[in-house]
């Protein structure tokens, strides 16, 4: 069977297909899962910007119960997983989460390192740094983003309080995006493309292994069937004529035959006449 | 049937045992294909927990390297690289040509790895090499293994003719 021509015909054509096919689904996925993690992460940053210019006016004024009450209110927005302003030493001074509120992050975990890598940290960050993803302790996939405050000429001339004119990150804006509805997308996306390709290899591979089987393997089979035996050859037992070439070789076989087997006819009633001859002139 | 390397004729037992090595010879290179799958298999074990095995490269090691292709290159060198790989190992099919390359598919893949292991994209785009490589060799073996049988066969019938020939000799 696995010598058959049917096979070797189906076999290479139908790997090769469902290969390339199967290849280019997954990289269109991984192209595809990438532009809606960056265009997540763009619209996150838009998020973190927007608090950012929110919150400026109170910070200007050292309003901290009123930036605390913005904090807190976009920080219960569904989706929003953590909010959280740093100041410069790294300590949380305002979050959606009360019991954050004075504890020191690790400059070195994600998120940090890419300012505090090197011996002296970094004025600007990279929008690629800002952004990361991670699993929190509650299970749920998060993209978060950290924008820096920077310092501005405003920032250093007010009377409530000042930051040093030569202080160029005043803290930092920490906020965590619920990946839940990306995620939901991603398996919709996936779910929809396995579909597709699917449809598109049973059409393509099971449409030409079908029309091979009817146009070329099963009239095969019914020549095997009729040129199975070379002596007797049944002129009712026909291939159709609707199958081409094949129809054309199987009449040129029976020709053959039917030629042959009337040689053979013709060589037996010489060979009867030759021994009748020799019979009636020995008697 | 002569020696073809001293010319000297052989007799037909020695035909026999030559003729009983080459079909050893082709089924002993009719499996080499799934030895190469096998091969490629074992370097994407290494690939798939890249991220547990491999340290994260240190920003020594990213500077010397220098920028990394976007994976999106990558990816659509993948595509090409499978579209002209299978259309070669077809090619091949069709000619009937006894060339294979399985090993060297294996060295390129190893390099598609390494690149997205280095643009930091490897575990998103792993099962897309790995089907790649799958594909490929899979191709490659099943036309090494089609053509050695079909020379098996030859070979065998050839043998039986000799066969029947020592039989009524003796």
């Amino acid at each position: 069977m696995l010598q058959s021509i049917a096979t070797r015909t189906i076999v290479p054509v139908g790997l090769a297909v469902t290969g390339f096919v199967a290849i280019c689904c997954l990289s269109l996925y991984s192209i595809m899962k990438q532009d809606m993690i960056d265009d997540a992460a763009q619209s996150g940053r838009n998020i973190a910007n927007t608090v950012v210019l929110s919150t400026r006016y109170a910070m200007l004024h050292n309003d901290r119960q009123h930036l605390g009450s913005i904090i807190a209110n976009i920080g219960q927005h569904q989706g929003v997983e953590h909010l959280r302003v740093f100041n410069h030493e790294g300590f949380i001074t305002f979050s959606r989460n009360q019991t954050e509120i004075g504890q020191q992050v690790n400059k070195k975990v994600e998120g940090c390192s890419g300012c505090h890598s090197g011996e002296k940290p970094a004025e600007q960050l990279a929008a690629v740094k800002q952004t990361r993803r991670f699993t929190n302790e509650r299970g749920v996939q998060v993209l978060a983003m950290t924008q820096p405050i920077y310092n501005e000429p405003s920032c250093s001339t007010t009377s409530c309080h000042y930051h040093s004119p030569t202080q160029k990150v005043l803290g930092m804006l920490d906020i965590g995006l619920d990946q839940g509805p990306l995620q939901n997308s991603l398996a919709l996306m996936r779910y929809r493309m396995i579909v597709f390709t699917l449809m598109t290899l049973v059409l393509t591979v099971g449409g030409v292994a079908a029309l091979l089987n009817r146009s070329f393997f099963v009239p095969l089979k019914k020549l095997l069937a009729i040129t199975s035996d070379e002596k007797t050859c049944d002129f009712e037992q026909q291939l159709e004529s609707g199958y081409g070439e094949l129809s054309i070789l199987a009449r040129n076989y029976q020709r053959i035959v039917a030629r042959l087997n009337d040689t053979r006819e013709a060589l037996a009633r010489c060979r009867n006449c030759s021994k009748e001859k020799d019979g009636a002139d020995n008697g | 049937m002569s020696n073809q390397e001293t010319g000297k004729v052989l007799s037909p037992v020695e035909q026999r045992t030559a003729l009983l090595e080459s079909i050893r010879r082709l089924r002993t290179r009719s499996h080499q294909g799934l030895w190469a799958i096998a091969a490629f298999a074992c370097t994407s074990i290494p690939a798939m927990l890249s991220d547990r095995i491999f340290p994260p490269l240190t920003p020594q090691v990213k500077k010397m390297l220098g920028t990394p292709p976007s994976s999106n290159m990558i990816s659509a060198l993948l595509v090409v690289y499978a579209f002209s790989a299978i259309l070669l190992v077809l090619g091949r099919i069709t000619n009937g040509s006894p060339k294979m390359v399985s090993f060297s598919h294996i060295g390129y893949l190893i390099c598609f790895y390494a690149f997205y292991f280095f643009s930091g994209v490897l575990p998103e785009n792993f099962w897309a090499v790995l089907a790649t490589g799958m594909t490929i060799l899979s191709l490659e073996s099943y036309h090494i293994w089609s053509l050695s049988m079909a020379q098996i066969r030859e070979e065998e019938e050839t043998l039986a003719i000799l066969e029947r020939r020592i039989g009524q000799e003796k």
